[in-house]
């Protein structure tokens, strides 16, 4: 066994307050590990990781002169870094140390069995003293930072942190699928401006409608940042574009992107919309919900940023084969441009930024509620979208299927969230508020309106919300029911809407009948999210979400280096939050590329090349692709990139040849631990 | 109880009296109850949401007090001796399982119900008498005389059915209900 020679090991005790001493016994694994073989010094500590711990442990070391240390205590997950970077600073190198978890693993799962629990304890540490023996000084590599960033999506969240880390003079790819920019939250555009000229009186001059609980209109609020945004020098835009491709590692990622033509040329447009007076051909407006039409080149509605038109490929005569030139005889500009094609543009940065967001839940085909049946339920989405002045109602609520205006509204929560049938058990967080705004905002414009909202709990929490849930039923009297609407029935005459439902706190089952159903949907990952996930390697939670790397201590860190979330993409939240998350994950890639140089922890594996046969599985077996090919005198040889192996050690035990190592799980150190733990007392 | 009656007693301050509604009480709350509903198929009544979908699917809440999310309710709060002594009834129709977006099963928690009240409390009688016309009959309800005359009268066969593949398969039935002990948990006299 390759031993140090003469190795000295120092064991630290953590009691973790009462964490682990209330049922561990630190003082008897304190002695137990001082008669140890190789063990010079054994003390215990309240909190290790506090600073008084921590100078105790660096003068120790320095006294003793320790060689390798073993660390008892919390997960190394948690504590590992802090004492590495403590051990380095005492002048041992940082890989002498070993991290046994004596609390998750033993204080915590065995609390009702203390002895035993000391006794794994025990085990514990000796396996990790033996390890400790064999511990080789390895040096991490270094890693040189790109200085450029690559944020994937451009709504709220995605342009925040796109133009923070502009302003901090990085140079920012943002990459934007649709043709313009803002996202969900720049479709939003109910404001108080138009509540004057809309039927019916506002019943107060303070109130904007956007998004809750200052009610702005939320388009306004983002329009100047987008418009920062498309104009700042250190920001590249890409719209209608997709990443295909990511290789690479934190520091030095190639991206592939793709970007789509608009057959417009965005530099001579001025959005004057002369061509789409003349376009020939009508289709349905998606980016209104179906609720106004459109022509073949269009503007997604009307404050879209950048204001350029677009072509639909496959709407369009023109593109199909078809004569029309209608729209390049209105333009005065040269604008429309069939010739445009697809362009593949090649990055390299040093890191990314995945806010990619939400979309709303579409209701099922088959649902219960009747969505795709009945003309008078619709999406809030929809909603959202009449209410807006230039949107596709000029700012009134009407009925699909009559267009008059409703008299009698419903809300119905939670449609698509909180439900594990669907498998989305998770609350979307934002649509008790947006329920709220939405229904005074109707009361704003058509105040003799009835509106009752079915819900299952409201969900008001944050600064300021509660009060706004108040306003909404003392001020707006607006009337909320407590119970899952068991079935929508439509009227075929009248079209209105009947709703069964049991007011639980009534114990009555109800049937009501309304003008107009609306459902607040949830918020789901947008289209796409689960390929991205796959393609940089993150990690998704059960609700299809990005899983950040720590729910408290990393919240927008990921579980690979370099690439961090922010937004909805990690889950649902409001603007305010997905602004925070914004900003956290602009300073996380600041902190991280302003090093220039980084270096990873020697944590990879390690090819022996004599022994490697060149077979290749590691390349194939590498979650990482880490693991690549290079000719050598002797034939092909694998080589590791170790920036990119996370030492897994998956190649390790794959390699028919034995020629794999993992630094910090060589076989020495295992079967050290192995034989400890077997080791007779 | 009509309301004059009940304004004239409140207003000569016998309140206490019109009181009916007694406080539920600690002792009354016995969670192993949950415990026992899982053992009998039910499932876990802790992960119902209290919604109400349930209820208003149900094709016999609306004509009984006591719905279908009040049974749950009283599970989760452990009310053992309230929900065993409560009338319910199910259809077993199972659309409250299709609506419930808990992933709640509440026609399999009465199927568990019943369970427990046959084993805890014995056998309602018309399961008994049910039980007994199936084993000995093949049938639920027995066919009255007055349908046999009839048949006679206008000359049909007395019995609407062959008596030879009936007696088949009320011996299967038999052997059934013996072999999964359900002649004993009835209380029912299979013979030999
Ligand atoms: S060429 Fe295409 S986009 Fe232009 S007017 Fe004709 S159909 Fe419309
Ligand atoms: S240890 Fe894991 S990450 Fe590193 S090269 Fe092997 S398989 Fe890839
Ligand atoms: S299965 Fe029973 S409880 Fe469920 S809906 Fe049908 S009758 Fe009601
Ligand atoms: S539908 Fe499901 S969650 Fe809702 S009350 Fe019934 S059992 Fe509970």
């Amino acid at each position: 066994m390759n031993l140090q020679t003469g190795a000295k090991v120092g064991v630290f005790i953590c009691k973790c307050g009462a964490n682990i001493n209330s049922v561990v016994d630190c003082e008897n694994v304190k002695s137990y590990a001082s008669q140890l073989p190789g063990v010079t010094l054994s003390i215990c500590n309240d909190y290790l990781c506090s600073p008084d711990g921590l100078m105790q442990m660096r003068e120790e070391i320095r006294k003793s002169n320790i060689t390798s240390v073993v660390v008892a205590a919390c997960t190394p997950r948690i504590c590992e870094k802090i004492f590495r970077d403590n051990i380095e600073k005492a002048g041992l190198n940082r890989n002498m140390l070993h991290v046994a978890n004596i609390r998750e693993q033993c204080s915590w799962v065995h609390a009702n069995e203390p002895f035993k629990a000391t006794e794994k304890a025990k085990n514990l540490v000796k396996m990790g003293v033996s390890r400790a023996k064999t511990l080789v000084p390895a040096e991490g590599v270094d890693v040189e930072l790109k200085q450029e960033v690559l944020v994937i999506g451009g709504g709220v969240a995605g342009v925040e942190a796109a133009y923070k880390l502009a302003e901090l003079g990085f140079k920012v790819h943002l990459v934007e699928k649709k043709p313009m920019l803002g996202g969900n939250m720049a479709t939003m555009f109910t404001c108080l401006l138009w509540c004057h000229e809309a039927p019916g009186k506002p019943q107060s001059l303070n109130f904007r409608f956007g998004t809750f609980p200052a009610c702005d209109c939320s388009g306004c609020t983002i329009m100047p940042k987008l418009n920062d945004v498309i104009t700042h020098p250190n920001i590249n835009i890409l719209l209608l574009s997709e990443v295909k491709e990511i290789i690479g590692h934190v520091g030095n990622f190639k991206v592939k992107v793709l970007k789509k033509p608009r057959f417009v040329d965005e530099k001579k447009c001025v959005g004057c919309g002369n061509c789409a007076v003349v376009c020939p051909v009508v289709k349905k407006n998606e980016y209104d919900y179906g609720l106004s039409e459109r022509k073949a080149i269009f503007m997604p509605y009307q404050q879209a940023i950048p204001r350029k038109y677009v072509i639909d490929k496959e709407a369009c005569l023109r593109l199909n084969g078809q004569e029309c030139s209608a729209c390049v005889e209105a333009c005065e500009f040269e604008a429309p441009n069939f010739e445009d094609r697809e362009q593949e543009i090649n990055l390299e940065v040093g890191a990314i930024i995945v806010a990619t967001g939400f979309e709303p839940y579409k209701p099922r085909i088959h649902g219960y509620l009747g969505y795709h049946e009945y003309d008078n339920v619709i999406t809030i989405m929809e909603l959202e979208r009449m209410l807006d002045k230039a949107g596709p109602t000029g700012g009134i609520v009407i009925r699909p299927s009559d267009g008059k205006i409703p008299k009698k509204i419903a809300f119905i929560q939670c449609v698509g969230s909180r439900n594990r049938k669907i498998n989305a058990g998770y609350c979307s967080k934002v649509c008790c508020m947006y329920t709220m705004k939405n229904a005074q905002a109707i009361k704003e414009v058509h105040p003799d309106t009835d509106i009752t909202v079915y819900y299952i709990d409201i969900r008001a929490v944050g600064k300021g919300v509660e009060e706004f849930f108040h306003r909404t039923r003392e001020d707006y009297g607006v009337e909320y029911t407590r119970g899952r609407p068991a079935r929508i029935i439509e009227d075929k005459e009248t079209k209105n809407l009947i709703v069964r439902a049991e007011e639980t706190l009534l114990n009555k089952i109800t049937e009501r009948m309304y003008d107009l159903v609306v459902l607040s949907v949830s918020l789901v990952p947008s289209e796409g999210t689960q390929e991205l996930a796959s393609m940089l390697r993150l990690r998704t939670s059960p609700d299809g979400f990005i899983q950040e790397a720590h729910t408290r201590m990393k919240p927008v860190e990921t579980s690979m280096e370099g690439i961090f979330v922010c937004g909805c993409a990690q889950g649902p939240k409001d603007v305010p939050e997905s602004m925070a998350q914004a900003r956290a994950a602009a300073l996380e890639v600041a902190v991280l590329l302003s090093k220039k140089v980084a270096k990873a922890e020697s944590l990879n594996a390690f090819i022996e090349t004599d022994k490697c046969i060149g077979c290749g599985l590691c390349v194939d077996i590498c979650p990482y692709g880490a693991p690549t090919p290079v000719l050598t005198e002797s034939g092909v040889k694998m080589k590791i990139t170790e920036a990119l192996c996370k030492g897994c050690g998956t190649c390790v035990v794959s390699c028919p040849a034995k020629a794999i190592h993992a630094r910090q799980f060589t076989d020495d150190q295992i079967f050290s631990e192995i034989k400890a733990a077997l080791e007779a007392e | 109880m009509a309301m004059g009656r009940a304004r004239k007693e409140f207003i000569t301050s016998e309140r206490e009296r019109l009181l009916e509604e007694v406080p539920i009480v600690d002792e009354e709350c016995n969670r192993d109850f949950i415990k026992a509903i899982i053992e009998m198929g039910g499932g876990d009544v802790q992960v119902c949401l209290q919604c109400g979908n349930c209820t208003g699917v149900c094709p016999v809440s609306l004509k009984t007090e006591n719905k279908i999310r009040n049974i749950i309710k009283m599970c989760q709060m452990g009310l053992k001796e309230k929900v065993l002594s409560t009338p319910w009834v199910c259809a077993t129709c199972h659309r409250c399982y299709e609506h419930c977006p808990a992933g709640m099963n509440p026609a399999e928690l009465i199927v568990a119900l019943r369970h427990i009240v046959v084993r805890e409390l014995g056998p309602p009688p018309f399961v008994v008498s049910i039980s007994n016309n199936v084993a000995n009959l093949g049938q639920a309800v027995e066919i009255s005389d007055e349908i046999l005359n009839l048949r006679k009268k206008i000359g049909l066969n007395e019995k609407p059915f062959d008596e030879r593949y009936r007696s088949k398969a009320i011996m299967d039935l038999k052997t059934i209900m013996k072999a999964t002990g359900y002649d004993k948990l009835i209380g029912i006299d299979l013979g030999d």
